[in-house]
């Protein structure tokens, strides 16, 4: 692992032990997050990406969750093997985490002031004046207007918008910010409060050189603000590539199937309907060691039910994982 | 990414953003709101009052017995409320019983409130055996009656005024135990939970710091019901013998020794059973009332 490399998850296997039965949650999963890059998992709901993030700092419930394999490298060090006071020791000082629901991840009792600064009284040797004063300023810093006031609001005075503001600034409020992982951080937001958000979290990557783990199933929010791509589907990674090349070169069923369904691509300038992916995700309970997508790719041959293909490089940083990769970049650019 | 600077709103100045209420201030408007809370803060506020400063207003000593003004009527001139049977000035032995009373409920439901609490959020939180282990000696307390329970405990220890306080509060942990464990339970899968954990929280901060301080609006409801009950409780505990010994001017032991005269000398009995019923009253209107006060997610 070179220096530039933050964090890195290798092999990743993530399972959850139900009264069903084992959910094969998060499969093989192993990706570079280096430093001050944007890395966006990318999937529908219930891929696992989700719950691939919540095990940087081990926030998944265990039990019945159980990371059974894999290694997470950040900076060197081997999360999976540090004691739960480690742990707790990175979470919040160099690895941060913003939620999907900025209208409940808010304590509702207390001032945002006072939750900002309990980041910094709970890591930092510093007084009750300077906290506070450090979250005037983070507050600032996440442009809310008038925040010598609102640093007095209560969560629930305050809209959508502007607690996830707050949240951003709880994540920021260490002294070196290493990685924020943004759990689809604009998904329970309206659309123009969604662009100021993203253009908050790139102006803050610039200033305080920080990596960013995205976790969302929108491709536009990926094409705005992600450096690198990994598209994830039932819990396997099936795509990974630098943000131009997903949008350009895709080439997973996949991928391709995810960039056909957006309204903003150019083919649906007419009146064409919105093409859909047909069929629906596999049950986890239930899923076999063959490729996940077998049963709603067009591409499908006898090879994909029996096993999970290799990984194909098909350009720099470009890998996917099909059988039928060549077929697949065929049609794509005969389309 | 220069053009994101200028999509958001301008800052602070234009914006009028008035100062928020501070949250003593917001909690004395909404106690205006409630005329039955305010009476019953009222009500409560008059017996600690006259708790507190029992030595100052009563205008004799409790205990002094007057033996020529045995029995003497209310309104008799130097003895507002009359007197009992041994010639002790009412008024006064009722002042010093709201002293004993107030202290009695603020004692139990103390003892209550720290066990039960403890109790319920450790249960709560982490579950598994402990939890299991704990609900069923709660069902155990519960299966007794409440009153024979605390009878029960108040027989292991002696019969005295600090064992009534202990043996109520201890009859009341399950009660709390029930009600915080309920609560951390909706509580704890919250979101705000598990950003706390993100942010490096350890799981005392989020028991007693984060998850505990959202399920207050119930259990100071629950408290100040239980102050009232308290009361009534170490009243009927005196009653039977177990509580308050003589000469103590405790208002259920002052009916207890004077039950005979309820023909006779209707105040003697009257008197300090009308004292326990404002008093009890007084506090379950404020309880009521705070429910809605102590709530941030009920305001605006």
């Amino acid at each position: 692992m070179d220096e530039s490399t933050l964090l890195s998850i290798q092999n990743l296997e993530v399972n959850f032990y139900t009264q069903r039965g084992v959910v094969r949650a998060v499969r093989d999963i192993s990706f570079d997050i280096k430093k001050g890059e944007t890395l966006a998992l990318v999937g529908e709901s219930g891929c696992g990406k989700s719950v691939t993030a919540h095990s940087i700092n081990q926030l998944i419930p265990m039990p019945p969750g159980k990371i059974d394999a894999g290694k997470i490298f950040f900076e060197g060090r081997d999360l999976l093997t540090l004691s739960e006071r480690e742990i707790r020791k990175l979470r919040g000082q160099r690895i941060s985490m913003i939620f999907q629901e900025p209208m409940t991840s808010l304590n509702p009792v207390f001032k945002v002031g006072d939750q900002i600064a309990d980041v910094f009284l709970t890591h930092q040797n510093i007084t009750k004046k300077e906290a506070w004063d450090r979250a005037l300023k983070l507050l600032e810093l996440v442009k809310i207007p008038a925040p010598e006031s609102r640093i007095d609001s209560y969560p629930h005075q305050l809209s959508g918008g502007m607690r996830q503001r707050v949240m951003i600034a709880m994540a920021l409020a260490s002294p070196e910010p290493g990685l924020m992982i943004a759990d689809e951080p604009t998904t329970a937001l309206d659309v123009t409060i969604q662009a100021q958000i993203l253009d908050l979290l790139a102006d803050l990557k610039q200033e305080i050189s920080m990596s960013v783990l995205l976790i969302t199933h929108d491709m536009g929010v990926v094409a705005e603000t992600a450096d690198r791509v990994v598209v994830m589907y039932a819990g396997r990674k099936v795509e990974e590539a630098n943000v131009n090349d997903i949008f350009e070169k895709p080439s997973h069923p996949y991928t391709l199937g995810l960039l056909n369904s957006l309204p903003s691509n150019e083919k649906y300038r007419g009146a064409k309907r919105l093409e859909a992916i047909d069929g629906t995700v596999p049950d986890l309970l239930t899923i076999g060691d063959w490729c996940p997508f077998e049963n709603r790719c067009s591409f499908a041959i006898d090879e994909c039910r029996n096993s999970f293909p290799e990984g194909t490089s098909i350009g720099e940083g470009h890998t996917t994982w099909c059988h039928r990769v060549e077929e697949v970049i065929k049609k794509r650019n005969n389309a | 990414m220069e053009r994101s600077a200028d999509r958001l709103p301008p800052m602070g100045k234009q914006l009028d953003v008035p100062d928020e209420p501070t949250f003593l201030q917001e909690s004395i408007h909404q106690l205006r709101r409630n005329k039955a809370a305010i009476a019953g803060l009222l009500v409560i506020a008059l017996f600690l009052f006259v708790g507190i400063f029992a030595p100052v207003i009563s205008p004799h000593n409790p205990l002094e017995q007057t033996i020529s003004m045995r029995k003497a009527p209310p309104f008799t001139e130097g003895y507002l409320l009359g007197t009992d049977s041994l010639g002790r000035d009412m008024l006064s032995r009722l002042i010093y019983g709201a002293r004993i009373s107030m202290i009695i409920g603020v004692v139990s439901v103390g003892i209550a409130l720290f066990f039960g609490l403890l109790i319920g959020v450790v249960s709560g939180y982490y579950g598994g055996w402990f939890d299991k282990l704990v609900m069923r000696i709660i069902d155990i307390m519960l299966a007794f009656p409440y009153v024979l329970l605390t009878i029960v405990i108040v027989a292991i220890l002696g019969a005295s005024l600090t064992n009534a306080m202990i043996a109520i509060g201890i009859s009341q942990v399950p009660r709390y135990v029930r009600l915080v464990r309920a609560s951390v339970l909706a509580e704890k899968e919250s979101d705000y939970v598990t950003a706390e954990r993100s942010i490096g929280a350890s799981n005392f901060e989020l028991m007693f710091g984060s998850i505990l301080p959202n399920c207050l609006a119930p259990i100071s409801v629950q408290a100040t019901l239980g102050v009232g009950e308290a009361i009534l409780s170490s009243a009927a505990l005196s009653f039977l013998g177990l509580g308050a010994q003589p000469p103590t001017p405790e208002w259920g032991l002052m009916i207890a020794s004077s039950r005979e005269f309820i023909t006779s000398a209707w105040w003697i009995v009257t008197l300090p059973g009308i004292a326990t019923l404002f008093a009890v009253l007084g506090f379950n209107l404020f309880g009521d009332g705070l429910r809605d006060i102590l709530d941030p997610k009920l305001r605006d």
